[in-house]
């Protein structure tokens, strides 16, 4: 009796027991979405999507995806908030500005994406990719990684170099480097670039789903640049001149459809960030939402805008410098006037224009007459926009008047502000459905294309005393816009001297380059960034809207705080950082 | 009697309390009546032994003295004996029967023992029928008295023993207090019942009796719940801190759970950091914050490890808070943060009863912060500080006077965003129970309803929970049963943009009006203010999405106990909980309006999409624990052995889906669209396995000893650093069992106990994969085409391990004066190793996060004092329970004389965790004085100011800490002990008088300072489309001022002002009255006549009072987030 009993009892604990362990859970658990670096690394695919990753990088908002908010640090544009780099344009930036902190490490990551796939490439079997192609990979990221210190140089000079050897995963708060001389972060940005010309493959030769990675073209144009930024002419020519000879290359036909789709990849783009939009492949950058106004799409907010100097020194057709007086006598000395030749009012309801400006026909006609590249890149006073507003094509207007709203078929600027707005890398109505966010506007945008190689080549055969050949590659890039030759005749139009030659490449530079994020650096290159210390920058109508503020300290930022904070080798602090 | 341990202070002495008295009170009366069946089946009078004083005396005198000194009652016919008849006896002692037959030697005479009698009859007459009409008629004798007992409230007592002093003649009271039982006519009657003072009446000359019992303090008696049992208090050796949840969430708008843990327990820090419905838990931490990591405890609800907001608080019976390592060991790798047990409550053997609770709260924010709301002032505000900054004037001088001038509310607005933003909430919550059981099955049950509208639009929660818990005794030896509870919650789709609205509240203007009473939407009505802010309505944002969470949680545990043998256990539960959470929404094109031109200024825009979403998280969990408890050596030692496994998994999934363009926007599922669409999902799991036992010893109830042992294996580490031991042990006397201690028990001393611990714990805060290196996405496009990229977004660190900590404990509890007075201290020292920790690393190693590493040691030091006292006078009875605790951190090893800075957060080797580290402001320049300091300094290095720009007058000087001439990063030093208070506090005081219950409840913190800035709120910048704070406004310098308490205005991208200093160190100390409540309780009289058993009715205000320097919105909620309400409360409590 008692042994059947107990019996009854252990049988049940067993049985309790079994249910409860049989069933062990698995205690070695990995993540659904992610690779584990175990697995990866070993196809081409993988070496593709590191590669991609490394690409990302450009996109980024600290690397180049605001790029062209940059030109707020120059003559061309003006700006507000982070994207119109307003911290700096007013000189109250400091080493613990998130800009300045977010770009060093921004670029550093891309840096660390590229030393990735060169350290990993080689555990890709050989079945999968042949040395040859492994070899092109590497070069590929040596490209990727030269840019990004280029960056790194031109923004913050001598700053520590991390290549392949090291191991961010195992050594990443170990990297304590001192700032290498800016000759040796130059030169390492030299050989990475030789590489990269030795392996990469040409324009062209690469299968169309791998359009947009870097070419050799791209590697020397980008040499050419740094060479350039040295100053070292003679040599940098050489490389202008590679690309050039290539024949791979050469002006899109179009200056206004450069920047639209279609034009974005034409072989004019020697190095450009590939944009794309749409529902689930949204990756491209916001140029819509900083430059486009409250009647583009998606409501946008004009954080970078047209500096109004820069808009007046477009030329007239016939190569003669612009004059307001021309049209508007008094127009350049009396704010009340130049007010008056702007100024509308609406109707009570707001709906509709009840007096246009005396001088709207005026302002219509000389726009006419301008470089057709100002009313090509730029959104000037009634002057039309596609826009798109309440989930509709709306034509609006950019009427100057207190009250305009888009809903009406205006052109509204987010913060009030009378100025020029930008048209170029602006979406226009939807863009045919290819664009569903204002952060993604799926237009490529050129870190280098064949005009700026053209104006990059000239300004270096203007340094090397060669004035006539530097005139006539100037007049290669006017004549895609029907805009007279340099020395063509009028003496409006000559150019002779070094220095007259190099007012005249300045120029070109930046209504041919305009907002695409080449103008601060070219300023600080030429010596010239001081030369904005307390310009006023005022509307059209003469509203100052701010004062900027250069020191010459602005030549570099300042190492970001924090990083010093850890690592005191790298100190000193840039001149007047400290 | 260990029935007796269920019961808490609390319980006897509060009203709210009955319900779960009257269950307590049904099973005793059961345990009575089972306890009387007992002693009649023990009977051996016949055995019992008598002392007597003669041998000699009569027959009467022989009964009277069998009768004192025996349970027995004498019954006999005085036709047949002869009581006066002398007897000489032999012996002086003897048994009862030796003494009957030596008096009733030789006469017909005969004796029979039945039940409590003792029947002396002619042997000739003896059967059993005449000996039981002989019973029956002695019982007729006497006489019968009825009576009610009650306690001071009048409220019944049920189940209260009356027993015949000197007999085992006895009853119970029932449910209404009222008793009747024969005596014999001068007989005196004990009254006593659990937590009452006996009571000893004589009832001579009175049959009808009002009894009222007074209350007995005896805290010591408590059980508390502790990891996998429940043990006595005074039996505890660790530092475990009971609350008795059941008495406020009966009277306190408490929603959450976790508040109601606030100022309750020393040691125990509670911050509502966020209080929007639906997403109110507050953070607790428990001993300081021993860790950089996550320092939230355990939570484990019925044994099974849970988020606290998914019990419902009205089902909770208890929690106890496990600090020590020896009470906390026994959960091992998640224990380092405390433990949180929480019980809900069972049924008990007894009658059914049910239970209503319900209130209505009337919510609000507490307004601390009082924006500029005159548009006219704020555009001249705006305009002095653009002009400051050498930037030009934002307004014209005609706009501001036509605001000024304008009378229309409409058209000239001069809105208070805070007071246009939140509102009156009203509240309501409902919980019906019911519970009861047989001798073999108890159950409770719930079923609560809440509606929390919020205090700001679309933003509500309603809520229905439900839960049963039942067990069964199938056998002697099996049990089975099963808890089941679960909610359904339904969260307004506002409650989505509620981050987004602090976000942007503070980027509108007063010139803007919210909501016309029409119910159009405002824009910006000043056409030269900025557009952008159009968009910031905080009520059009509120209103912008139409849709919803639905949240649907179901937690059940299905456990069966066998009994093999007497002290032996073994329970197995497996335990299921699911959550589903559906999301459903669309955007709602909402116009803004210029109400001045009457014209849509912001349109309501954007492409129409249908997204809908669901995240789903289960847990698996399975136990086994065995227990065997018995005593040896005659009982000296008890000894308590448990021993158990478990494992669990945690897994969670979500997916989302858009899908762009409604055929019509009032439909609302993805069938409805025709456009693109995206969609997006993961998953994320880990389990854990682990073995944990534990042995108690006791020696004669005054020496106690514990160990504990846990061993864990968890998949967030890789294999081989996988497991983790956790060994804790503890000790204790109970110094008032000595018998050298008698003289002191005997007077004020009513209780002493020192105990001591030491033990192991672990904390494994690290994400589910961090231990691997791992590729996610970071897609580009080549061709045209998505181009998928993979990057180290996250770096690993294979080495990763449990963080350990140890803590040593020592603790007294102490009572006096009869355990009026109560008390703990306790020291604690608490050390934390290899904390896992973001190292920080240079920015040079990119954007991907950084893996945690086992890299630094931490130590809390500090004392936990509890004090109670209860006292009664009359119908009057008070008393008040207070908690204080004493903690300072400090990082003991970290690297070296390396630091780590983040933001203003330092940690370095010998400083408190987050010490904050700044700049220190001299003064604001007001003087030109005050400004010849700067020129000065100007004057020896020019680039003195070069870091963060010369300052001018109206400014702020830093003060040049270095002393090298220069102001810069350098002059940054420790400016504070960091962000954890050192002194937390609490105070419950109550009063009571007859049916009128009055208590409150104080709580706060105390020396905490902390960074706090916001461009918006409390700088003194400017910004285009931005509010401005008048206490900052109205502060500022301007020329001529020199008593001004902020710096100038300026531009926002002007920082000079807002340099991270101690100008923004703001102290966070503060006292909260976090409830005050009046009660009433309806005499019983009243309310038996409703067909009740109580009926309570109370208002309460909760949160209402707060006290603080703090210059912020609420000193529990870090910056600007959904901050704690304002609540009046009124509500009920029912009994059927």
């Amino acid at each position: 009796m008692f042994m059947k009993k107990q019996c009854k009892y252990y049988t049940a604990i067993l049985f309790f027991l079994i249910i409860l362990l049989s069933g062990c859970y698995d205690l070695d658990r990995f993540p659904h979405d992610k690779l584990s670096s175990g697995t990866f690394w070993k196809t081409r695919e993988h070496a593709d999507q590191a590669m991609a990753g490394v690409y990302s990088m450009l996109r980024n908002d600290n690397v180049f995806g605001i790029v062209f908010g940059l030109d707020c640090l120059s003559d061309i544009g003006t700006g507000y908030d982070a994207p119109g780099y307003v911290d700096m344009a007013r000189g109250t930036y400091t080493a613990t500005t998130g800009q300045v902190v977010n770009k060093w490490r921004s670029l550093y990551e891309g840096i660390a994406r590229a030393n990735l796939v060169i350290q990993n490439i080689g555990n890709v079997s050989e079945n999968e990719m042949s040395q040859e192609i492994k070899n092109q990979y590497v070069a590929e990221a040596k490209f990727l990684r030269a840019l990004f210190y280029f960056q790194l140089l031109d923004f913050y000079g001598a700053v520590p170099l991390y290549d392949e050897t090291v191991v961010v995963a195992e050594e990443f708060n170990k990297m304590m480097e001192p700032r290498s001389t800016p000759d040796q972060v130059r030169s390492f940005i030299l050989s990475d670039l030789d590489a990269a010309i030795a392996s990469l493959p040409q324009e062209g030769d690469y299968a169309a789903a791998y359009y947009g990675r870097a070419t050799k073209g791209a590697a020397q144009a980008l040499k050419g640049k740094v060479l350039l930024f040295n100053k070292q002419y003679g040599e940098a020519s050489k490389l202008f001149e590679d690309v050039i000879s290539s024949k791979k290359y050469a002006l899109y036909p179009s200056y206004e459809d450069l920047f639209k789709p279609g034009g974005d990849a034409s072989n004019e783009m020697i190095f450009a960030i590939q944009n794309i939009g749409g529902v689930g492949k949204n990756y491209g950058m916001p140029m819509t939402w900083y430059m486009g106004t409250r009647s583009s799409f998606g409501s946008c907010w004009d954080n970078v805008t047209a500096a109004t100097d820069f808009v007046d020194s477009y030329e007239y057709k016939d190569g003669r410098p612009f004059n307001w007086e021309d049209w508007i006598p008094g127009f350049t000395t009396d704010d009340a006037i130049k007010d008056a030749t702007f100024r509308a009012t609406l109707t009570s309801d707001l709906t509709k224009v009840a007096k246009y400006p005396d001088a709207k026909d005026l302002l219509l006609e000389m726009y006419d007459q301008r470089d057709p590249r100002m009313q090509q890149s730029l959104i000037l006073p009634y002057t039309w926009y596609k826009g798109w507003v309440s989930n509709a094509p709306k034509d609006c207007e950019y009427v100057i008047a207190s009250g305009v709203n888009e809903t009406n078929g205006f052109v509204r600027v987010n913060n009030g502000w009378e100025v020029y707005l930008w048209r170029k890398f602006v979406a226009e109505y939807n863009m045919n459905g290819a664009i569903t966010d204002r952060a993604h506007t799926p237009i490529n945008f050129p870190l280098i294309r064949y005009a700026d190689v053209l104006l990059m080549l000239a300004e270096c055969y203007n340094e090397m005393e060669r004035q006539d050949d530097a005139v006539s590659l100037i007049n290669e890039v006017r004549a895609r816009v029907d805009m007279p030759g340099i020395n063509s005749g009028p003496s409006w139009l000559e150019a002779s001297t070094k220095e007259e030659v190099f007012e005249r490449i300045k120029h070109e530079r930046a209504v041919e380059l305009a907002i695409e994020g080449h103008r601060f650096s070219d300023l600080k290159r030429w010596g010239l960034l001081e030369t904005l210390n307390g310009k006023a920058e005022k509307g059209f109508t003469g509203k100052a809207y701010y004062t900027r503020v250069v020191r010459s300290r602005d030549y570099l930022w300042p190492i970001p705080q924090q990083e010093i904070d850890m690592n005191e080798n790298l100190l000193p602090q840039n001149p007047g950082w400290e | 009697m260990e029935i007796k341990f269920l019961i808490t202070p609390y319980l006897i002495k509060n009203e709210p309390f009955k319900g779960i008295l009257r269950i307590m009170k049904i099973c005793f009366v059961l345990l009575f009546v089972f306890s009387f069946q007992l002693l009649a089946l023990d009977t051996k009078a016949q055995e019992a032994v008598i002392e007597l004083k003669t041998k000699s005396m009569t027959v009467g005198q022989l009964i009277n003295e069998i009768e004192k000194q025996t349970d027995y009652l004498v019954v006999y016919s005085n036709r047949e004996i002869d009581a006066n008849r002398k007897v000489t006896l032999r012996n002086k002692s003897d048994k009862v029967s030796a003494y009957l037959d030596e008096a009733f030697a030789g006469t017909d005479i005969g004796y029979d023992f039945e039940n409590n009698y003792i029947v002396l009859m002619k042997k000739a007459n003896r059967n059993a029928s005449t000996i039981a009409d002989m019973i029956r008629s002695a019982q007729q004798q006497g006489k019968t008295i009825t009576g009610r007992v009650v306690d001071v409230n009048g409220e019944p007592i049920i189940g209260a023993n009356i027993i015949e002093v000197g007999t085992t003649n006895g009853t119970v009271t029932d449910i209404d207090g009222n008793f009747s039982l024969h005596v014999k006519d001068d007989a005196a009657i004990r009254v006593s019942y659990i937590g009452y003072v006996e009571q000893e009446i004589k009832t001579a000359g009175k049959t009808s009796f009002n009894i009222v019992l007074q209350e007995e303090a005896i805290a010591l008696q408590e059980v508390v719940a502790v990891g996998y049992g429940v043990q006595r208090k005074v039996n505890l050796s660790g530092s475990v801190a009971a609350v008795d949840v059941s008495k406020m969430v009966e009277s306190r708008p408490i929603t959450n759970l976790s508040i109601a843990l606030a100022g309750a327990a020393p040691g125990v820090r509670v911050t509502s950091s966020n209080n929007r419905p639906g997403y109110d838990d507050a953070s607790i931490s428990i001993r300081g914050k021993g860790t950089l990591n996550n320092a939230s405890p355990l939570i484990i609800i019925d044994g099974v490890e849970a988020s606290i907001s998914s019990v419902n608080p009205q089902d909770v019976e208890s929690i106890s808070v496990l600090k020590d390592a020896s009470s906390a060991a026994i959960y091992g790798s998640r224990a380092a943060n405390g433990v949180i047990l929480v019980t809900t409550k069972q049924g008990k053997k007894g009658a059914l009863q049910l239970d209503y609770s319900g209130y209505m709260s009337f919510e609000s924010i507490r307004k601390t912060l009082e924006p500029v709301s005159n548009y006219a002032d704020y555009m001249e505000y705006m305009n002095e500080g653009y002009q400051n900054s050498n930037l030009p004037k934002l307004f014209s001088q005609e706009m501001i006077d036509t605001w000024r001038n304008g009378k229309d509310p409409i058209l000239y607005p001069n809105t208070d965003w805070i007071d246009a933003t939140f509102k009156t909430g009203l509240s309501t919550n409902h919980v019906l129970s019911a519970s009861g059981g047989s001798e073999t099955v108890r159950f409770y049950s719930s079923f609560g309803y809440l509606n929390n509208p919020g205090v700001m639009e679309n933003s509500g929660q309603e809520k229905y929970s439900g839960r049963l818990n039942i067990e069964g005794d199938i056998r002697p030896w099996l049990s089975v049963g099963a808890n089941v509870n679960g909610y359904f919650s339904d969260l307004d789709a506002g409650t989505d943009n509620i981050a987004d609205v602090f976000t942007y509240a503070s980027a509108t203007t007063p010139g803007m009006v919210f909501r016309h009473p029409d119910g159009r939407y405002g824009a910006m009505n000043n056409p030269e203010d900025d557009p952008q802010s159009a968009a910031n309505n905080p009520l059009r944002r509120l209103n912008n999405i139409w849709g919803g969470y639905q949240r649907q949680n179901l937690r059940t545990r299905f456990f069966g106990t066998l009994r093999p043998f007497e002290g032996f256990s073994v329970t197995g539960s497996f335990n299921y909980d699911f959550t589903d959470e559906e999301m459903k929404k669309k955007p709602v094109f909402i116009d803004g309006w210029n109400f001045l031109t009457n014209t849509i200024t912001s349109p309501g825009e954007g492409r129409s999409y249908v997204t809908s979403k669901d995240n789903k998280w289960t847990r698996h969990f399975g136990d086994v624990v065995a227990r065997y408890e018995n005593s040896f050596l005659n009982k000296k030692l008890d000894l308590s052995v448990m021993a158990g496994a478990s494992q669990e998994q945690y897994l969670s999934k979500n997916f989302t889906t858009t899908k762009y363009d409604l055929i019509d926007m009032n439909l609302d599922v993805i069938d409805a669209t025709t456009g693109e669409a995206s969609a997006g999902g993961s998953a994320s799991e880990w389990a854990m396995r682990s073995y944990f036992g534990r042995i108690n010893l006791g020696w004669e109830n005054k020496y106690l000893f514990e160990f504990n042992l846990r061993a864990d294996a968890s998949s967030r580490f890789l294999k081989d650093r996988r497991w983790g031991y956790f060994p804790s042990f503890s000790a204790a006397w109970r110094i008032d069992q000595e018998n050298f201690m008698q003289p002191l028990t005997d007077r004020w001393l009513s209780s002493l106990k020192v105990r001591a611990s030491y033990g192991s714990l672990g904390n494994n805060s690290v994400g589910n994969y961090e231990a691997q290196s791992l590729f996610s996405q970071s897609n580009y496009c080549w061709g045209d085409e998505v181009a998928v990229g993979m990057a180290q977004t996250a770096l690993a660190n294979a080495l990763l391990t449990w963080e350990s900590t140890y803590v040593s404990n020592i603790g007294i509890d102490f009572g006096m004066l009869r355990n009026q007075l109560t008390g703990s201290l306790d020291l604690f020292y608490k050390k934390t190793e290899d904390i896992l920790i973001d190292l920080p690393a240079p920015l040079v190693h990119g954007t991907s996060s950084l893996p945690k590493q086992n890299a630094a040691s931490v130590t809390n030091k500090g004392f936990e004092l509890s004090l109670g006292w209860r006292g009664k006078s009359g119908n009057f009875n008070y008393g008040i329970d207070g908690n204080l605790t004493y903690n300072k951190n400090k990082v003991v090893k970290f690297k070296g004389e390396d630091y780590s800075l983040s933001g203003v957060n330092y940690i370095k080797e010998g400083l408190p965790i987050n010490a904050q580290y700044m700049l220190r402001v001299d003064r604001i320049i007001q003087t030109d004085e005050d400004l010849a300091i700067v020129n000065e300094m100007l004057a020896k290095k020019p680039n003195a100011f070069a870091a963060y720009g010369v300052p001018q007058k109206g400014d702020l000087l830093y003060k040049d800490i270095n002393g090298d001439g220069l102001i810069n990063s350098n002059d940054r030093t420790i400016v504070s002990d960091g962000d954890n208070p050192k002194w937390l506090y609490g105070l419950s005081p109550y009063i009571s008088y007859k049916g009128i219950d009055f208590s409150a409840l104080i709580q706060g913190v105390a020396g905490v300072k902390v960074y706090w800035q916001h461009a918006h709120y409390n700088t003194p910048t400017v910004r285009y489309g931005y509010q401005l704070n008048r206490k900052v406004v109205e502060g500022r310098w301007y020329e001529g001022r020199t008593d001004a308490s902020y710096p100038r205005l300026l531009q926002s991208s002007d920082t000079r002002n807002t340099i991270a200093s101690d100008f923004y160190l703001e102290n966070k100390s503060y006292l909260k009255i976090r409830n005050i409540q009046l009660g009433y309780t309806l005499p019983q009289s009243v309310v038996n006549k409703m067909f009740l058993q109580r009926f309570r009715i109370y208002g309460s205000l909760e949160n209402f009072f707060t006290f603080t320097p703090y210059r912020g919105w609420d000193p529990e909620v870090s910056g600007m987030n959904y901050p704690s309400m304002k609540q009046a409360v009124i509500g009920i409590n029912l009994s059927f």
